[in-house]
């Protein structure tokens, strides 16, 4: 279903009862909002992912997040792009076994079908958070195959440890500004990584940009370089 | 003209109130042609082709099929691609299983969608896909970095 919402499987049922129960970590209030709901947040990298990729004449974008409206809209007006929608967090969220990379492996095979090195620009969002590293070390070779020389994946990584009871979801309110939406999900955990761990999980992408931002998150837009001597 | 339901078709569908209808007892196997609009809440297999027109998949609409139209509506469940001059919407109820190609594609909260989206405009070059995609001819406007 669109926007990520795995309400039939167990996993998530589990994971919603889990909040119920007593010392379980609730969303501290002002997290997503005075409603507890959604907040917009400042980004720093979207603006520039979409200029970078504005200059290619029809570009190829992969959306590791779930389909969302009006993320496609804002896309097809601003790039005219062919956009993968492929919601990779409805799939981390099924109860496989963690740490089981083989498990994504398989995942990775029936969703990532793109052609490797047809990519114009990967929309990571927040992926990396909810995944153990043999996981991520998985999605990060095959997204970085992915990627044409020259191409760009737009990543966030949180910056703080936080036992939120609910994922994230990000939807674009404007080229500055993501509305994030707490989601429910049977990985809600999230995983700090190390700006060094970063940069050796996703090699051999180049940082181009990252920001810290006031909200405990680190915007990174990296791209993959031209082969030696190709540079533009 | 009405559903079982007591809901109004027109108010369902508002591109209904003028358009040819297959209702939701009939089966059609083969290719729909046509040059008017057309609303179906029954099941179609095989292609449909309205190239000047809009298609409106109502809500009991199953459709297994290839569908070339001017806009495409859909309420109802479609598995097959989706090829729009125009536009393309799925609508809350809706469930599209396949690749869609339109200018514009507006998807609600809630509907169904699997599948790519090809929102190229008229003109510009074929988006590169499966096949080995050429370097592009200028280099790509590099935004300035803005350090850490």
């Amino acid at each position: 279903m669109s926007d990520g919402e795995n309400i039939s499987s167990l996993a998530g049922l589990w994971n919603r009862t889990r909040r119920l129960l007593p010392g379980v970590a609730q969303p501290s209030p002002g997290e997503w909002g005075p409603a507890g709901g959604d907040v917009v947040r400042l980004s720093r990298t979207l603006r520039p992912f979409l200029q970078a990729l504005a200059g290619a004449p029809t570009p190829v974008v992969v959306d590791l997040g779930p389909v969302i409206g009006s993320n496609v809209g804002f896309l097809g007006t601003q790039l005219a792009c062919k956009l993968y929608p492929e919601d990779l967090y409805a799939d981390v969220d099924q109860p496989f076994r963690r740490d089981d990379a083989d498990g994504l492996a398989h995942v990775l095979d029936s969703k990532l079908r793109q052609e490797p090195g047809c990519v114009d620009g990967i929309l990571a969002w927040d992926i990396f958070d909810y995944l153990s590293r043999g996981e991520a070390a998985a999605l990060a070779r095959r997204l970085t195959a992915l990627l044409r020389p020259g191409g760009f994946m737009m990543a966030l990584f949180t910056t703080e440890p936080r036992h939120e009871a609910a994922s994230r979801r990000y939807v674009i309110v404007d080229a500055d500004h993501l509305r994030h939406r707490p989601a429910p999900g049977a990985r809600w955990a999230r995983k700090v990584w190390p700006l060094r761990d970063i940069e050796v999980l996703l090699a051999p992408l180049e940082v181009r940009q990252s920001h810290l931002l006031a909200h405990h998150q680190r915007e990174m837009l990296l791209r993959r370089p031209h082969a030696p001597g190709k540079e533009g | 003209m009405a559903s079982e339901t007591g809901t109004p078709l027109e108010a369902r569908h508002p591109a209904a109130a003028s358009a040819a209808l297959i209702g939701k007892s009939v089966v059609v196997k083969g290719e729909l042609e046509g040059s008017e609009d057309l609303t179906i809440e029954g099941q179609v297999e095989g292609k449909i082709e309205l190239r000047d027109h809009t298609l409106t998949i109502g809500q009991g609409g199953r459709i297994k099929a290839q569908v070339f139209a001017k806009a495409v509506i859909v309420c109802g469940e479609l598995v097959g691609n989706i090829n729009a001059s125009e536009s393309v919407e799925i609508r809350e109820t809706g469930a599209v299983d396949g690749d869609v190609v339109s200018p514009r594609v507006a998807i609600a909260d809630g509907a169904h969608f699997r599948g790519s989206i090809d929102m190229q405009r008229k003109g510009a070059a074929p988006a590169k896909g499966a096949a080995g995609a050429p370097e592009p001819a200028t280099p790509w406007k590099v935004p300035p970095s803005y350090g850490t």
